[in-house]
């Protein structure tokens, strides 16, 4: 037989043979995938199985894979007592923490990282702890990583705070500043920031009980040399849960030096968390912030400040200057906030709307005016065209539409007296009943339109009492 | 004459043998990678994912031209049916004749918002930028014409976030990814540039409101062969050079980029050269290879061995010949304008192993092919060569292009097994051998008819006609 009808019949078998291992895959993994179904219920569900299966580690040395782990965390978290610490008792002299251990400095991917870390903080053990977040702090530097660190930590401790002595609390805290400090030493601006975030979060999640750690660590933050940006966050933070009223925390060093950090801020992101933070919560200590940053230079930072201005009283040139502002979405915010502020906001609209600023005009003619009807009156009444005016008055009037416009045209003075008395005269629903009465009672109006008024009320009525 | 046939015929073995070799250790790469990433895979807690606000927020970018019959409902998809905790949706209106834009203005209750963007790119005007009411995080883009990489271009200068996801408009995504392809991201946040994922073919299979509701085998022959082709371009090839490193093309259909390293990039090509981009997609990954190769700085290009998003494969003659012929320009107008990195040790792996992969097994692939299945028999025939020498050419070309096709399917039952059935697999089997018996050459025939019009300077899309879901 020559070498190619041998090396053709090679390739023939070998291609059978991949046909029949497809073949061999489509069966067997069908049956397998039913016995690790079954395996992962039974490791999840039974805590004897598990301790069982621990048992089995720790004596025959049998290899313990991801799964175990898995159920092992799981059962730590289900029980409590003497089932738990069982659990972790046997976990432990199957040598799954040296599992982890290993496992851990071999691997380069967060998920698995964060499991080990995860089920170090279950065990409570700080066995090679300081090595492995060393490690993770100076070489790879991930904040998710770094999360599940913080919280292991936090549950170590939580877990016995009360009899933890003052020795350990220092030490705590320490850590804590090292790893902030070591993160805020990293060029990488996101994970600087996230990480920041992580160390706060879970001293407020974990110690809401211990404000002093918190005050502390703020201070000692603030007067440290980090960067504006990491001190920002804790700003952020700080300022959140002064404004959330959990707690007291933030003595008046504190405040002072948070506010010298707004006023020397290096980007503006800070203040606008800080804005919102204060005005979604209504904090009085906010106002002057928030009206201060609403004369800032930045465009987003006026945008987001305007949003929340309480009080109109003492603000209405403030006000009346951010509804021109060269920005758009500072004079929407501004038409916004005035228009859900009621009659006083409406009256500062309108004397915008007789103002000379185009831009103010035109956001306060848009929020003023719902619907496309009223834009185009108000343009009109600046263009000074009565007859287009009374054309979409009456179309206005048939259709049954909203009349905001109409109530602006006869109460304030943007048309002449003549034109509110043609005005008048096109209108034939109850909204203008409304306005009778209300100027009646206003007793402001003018002899004239009064006049043409009654008329046309006597109109109305005549055609009611026909109909 | 016979000593002349002699030579060709043992270079034709020849280059047969390396590329079905190289097949092979492209196999063995992906085969261990893929069973690397399975056994992670019950670790990555997507629920945690989803929940974190650590998780970077990203901008899906969808570049729209001329598709009033199908945007509404496609937007809807990225819009509704999504799973990721913080993103925007970017729709580019690349100047459409048609109604595309008035339809979107009017389904999302759009107006003109007074958008602030930074041009970092330089794209065709855009005229206006149109924000909902209904979904605050849609953005509309209308612009100039300008082609899908302009538009695109566009829709990274207008995005917010630090990552972007281009995506077809026409591309159906699996709920979770986004969130499967962020992964490599959020391991190793630094590094990692661009991410991509398979893409698997949906014909056949049963869709319901642009959801895969259960995946079937096409029923369309040219759907079938193409379903074992794209197993072994996406299972065996772009995952084994990811893992090296030099990863050629992320697909334009679904992909994710690091906006800050794209920016430094310049963006997608636009410009119109002698070889006009219709591979902007492999382009731009090039362009990012290139650009932090030359820098000397550390990054990663990952691909994702998962089937994140499904698309439809051609189903008739025409379109399938157009559609691999277009492919067959991109790929040779990307090498032509990154030539100068071909054997190039400064830019590793990708310059010394990768391109000339590319060069030789790829782009000049069907020319040696086609030529090889002409003259071997021709040679024969004439008693130019040995019956030996023809058997074994047989046995290379064919048998062992049967076993990589085998070795694909193999690879797809360990891992992600979606054709379940048996009667599915025996058919991908089926066409596992068959695709070696005219449909591959077909396809070669087409790639040629690219390379003469990329040469003769046609640089059209040609029509792409689908079925629809």
């Amino acid at each position: 037989m020559s070498v190619s009808i041998l090396f053709l019949l090679v390739t023939v078998t070998l291609n059978i043979i991949i046909f029949f291992i497809i073949l061999y895959v489509h069966f067997n993994e069908n049956r397998k995938k039913k016995i690790k179904n079954k395996k992962r219920k039974e490791y999840a569900e039974d805590i004897n199985e598990c301790i069982w299966d621990l048992g089995k580690c720790s004596f025959k040395k049998k290899k313990i894979d991801i799964y175990f782990i898995d159920s092992i965390i799981f059962n730590i978290n289900s029980y409590a007592g003497e089932k738990r610490e069982k659990i972790i008792e046997m976990a432990e002299r199957a040598g799954v923490v040296e599992y982890i251990y290993q496992k851990y400095k071999k691997s380069w991917f967060e998920t698995e990282r964060k499991l080990y870390i995860y089920f170090m903080g279950e065990i409570r053990s700080l066995n090679k702890f300081d090595e492995l977040l060393k490690t993770e702090i100076t070489e790879v530097v991930n904040q998710n990583v770094l999360f599940e660190y913080y919280f292991a930590i936090c549950r170590i401790f939580k877990q016995q705070y009360e009899n933890i002595n003052k020795e350990i609390k220092e030490k705590f805290e320490e850590k804590l500043f090292e790893i902030f400090k070591a993160i805020d030493e990293t060029d990488e601006y996101e994970i600087e920031k996230f990480c920041n975030l992580i160390i706060l979060e879970g001293i407020l999640r974990y110690h809401e009980e211990e404000s002093n750690i918190l005050e502390k660590f703020f201070l000692r933050i603030m007067e440290s040399d980090i960067s504006l940006k990491s001190k920002g966050e804790v700003i952020y933070l700080c300022a959140l849960r002064q404004v959330k009223g959990i707690k007291r925390y933030i003595s008046n060093k504190s405040k002072e030096l948070l506010k010298q950090e707004i006023r020397d801020r290096a980007e503006d992101e800070l203040l606008i968390k800080l804005i919102k933070s204060y005005g979604e919560f209504r904090i009085k200590q906010g106002e002057y912030v928030i009206t201060e940053a609403a004369k800032d230079r930045e465009w987003n930072v006026r945008a987001t400040a305007v949003k929340y201005i309480e009080k109109i009283e003492g603000n209405e040139k403030l006000f009346m200057k951010l509804l021109g502002d060269e920005n758009w979405w500072v004079r929407n915010n501004t038409a916004e906030n005035l228009i859900n502020k009621g009659k006083n906001g409406e009256r500062l609209l309108i004397n915008a709307l007789k103002g000379e600023d185009r831009f103010a005009r035109e956001s306060s003619a848009y929020r003023l005016s719902s619907g496309e009807f009223g834009i185009k009156i108000l343009r009109y009444i600046f263009e000074g065209n009565l007859d287009k005016i009374l054309d979409i008055i009456e179309a206005l009037v048939n259709e049954g539409n909203n009349m905001n416009v109409l109530d602006i045209i006869l109460k304030e003075n943007l048309v002449s007296v003549e034109d509110k008395i043609k005005v008048i005269k096109v209108v034939k629903n109850t909204k203008f009943l409304d306005y009778y009465e209300n100027s009646i009672q206003r007793k402001d109006y003018d002899e004239r339109i009064d006049k043409a008024a009654k008329l046309k009320l006597e109109e109305i009525f005549r055609k009611a009492v026909i109909e | 004459m016979k000593n002349f046939a002699e030579i060709i015929s043992l270079m034709f073995l020849g280059y047969f043998i390396i590329m079905n070799l190289s097949y092979f250790a492209i196999f063995v790469m992906s085969y261990t990678g893929i069973r690397r990433y399975r056994k992670r895979m019950p670790l990555n807690n997507y629920l945690l994912i989803y929940q974190s606000r650590f998780t970077p927020p990203i901008s899906l970018i969808v570049p729209a031209y001329n598709e009033e019959g199908s945007i509404i409902k496609n937007v809807n998809v990225f819009l509704s049916n999504f799973d990721y905790p913080e993103y925007e949706v970017i729709v580019v209106n690349d100047g459409s004749s048609d109604g595309t834009l008035l339809k979107m203005l009017e389904e999302y209750e759009c107006e003109i918002g007074d958008y602030p963007y930074k041009k970092s790119l330089l794209t065709k005007p855009i005229l206006n930028i149109y924000t909902s009411r209904k979904y605050k995080n849609l953005k509309i883009v209308n612009k100039i014409n300008g082609g899908k990489a302009d538009a695109l271009n566009a829709g990274i200068n207008v995005s917010k976030y630090p990552y972007f996801g281009s995506i077809d408009a026409d591309t159906i995504l699996e709920r979770n990814s986004y969130m499967k392809v962020i992964l490599p991201v959020i391991n190793n946040p630094r590094r990692v540039v661009a991410t991509g994922g398979i893409i698997g073919v949906i014909n056949g299979s049963k869709i319901v409101e642009n959801r895969i509701e259960e995946i079937n085998f096409p029923k369309n022959i040219l759907a079938k062969f193409q379903v074992v082709e794209y197993m072994r371009a996406f299972l065996f090839g772009r995952y084994a050079w990811s893992i090296v490193n030099a990863l050629p093309i992320i697909s334009g259909a679904f992909g994710l980029f690091k906006k800050s390293a794209v920016l430094q990039c310049g963006g997608y090509s636009t410009e119109k050269t002698k070889f006009y981009t219709v591979g902007e997609d492999m382009e731009l990954v090039m362009k990012l290879h290139k650009h932090f190769r030359e820098k000397k700085e550390k990054y990663k290009i990952e691909f994702v061995p998962d089937p994140l998003s499904w698309t439809e494969v051609p189903e008739d003659i025409k379109t399938l010949a157009n559609q691999r012929g277009r492919w067959h320009r991109g790929l040779m107008e990307v090498m032509w304008s990154n030539k100068n990195m071909l054997f190039n040790y400064k830019y590793g792996i990708l310059g010394i192993v990768a391109m000339p992969y590319y060069l030789i097994f790829e782009l000049a692939a069907p020319v040696v092919e086609i030529l090889g299945y002409i003259m071997m028999p021709y040679f024969y025939l004439n008693n130019m060569i040995t019956v030996d020498v023809f058997i074994m050419f047989l046995s290379i070309a064919v048998m062992v292009g049967v076993m990589n096709s085998l070795l694909a399917i193999c690879l797809e039952m360990i891992t992600f097994r979606h054709y379940r059935r048996l009667k599915e697999i025996m058919a991908m089997a089926c066409f596992a051998i068959l695709e070696n018996f005219g449909y591959r050459h077909l396809t070669m025939l087409f790639r040629i008819r690219g390379m003469i019009q990329q040469i003769m300077g046609k640089n059209s899309w040609g029509i792409m006609k689908r079925k629809g879901f």
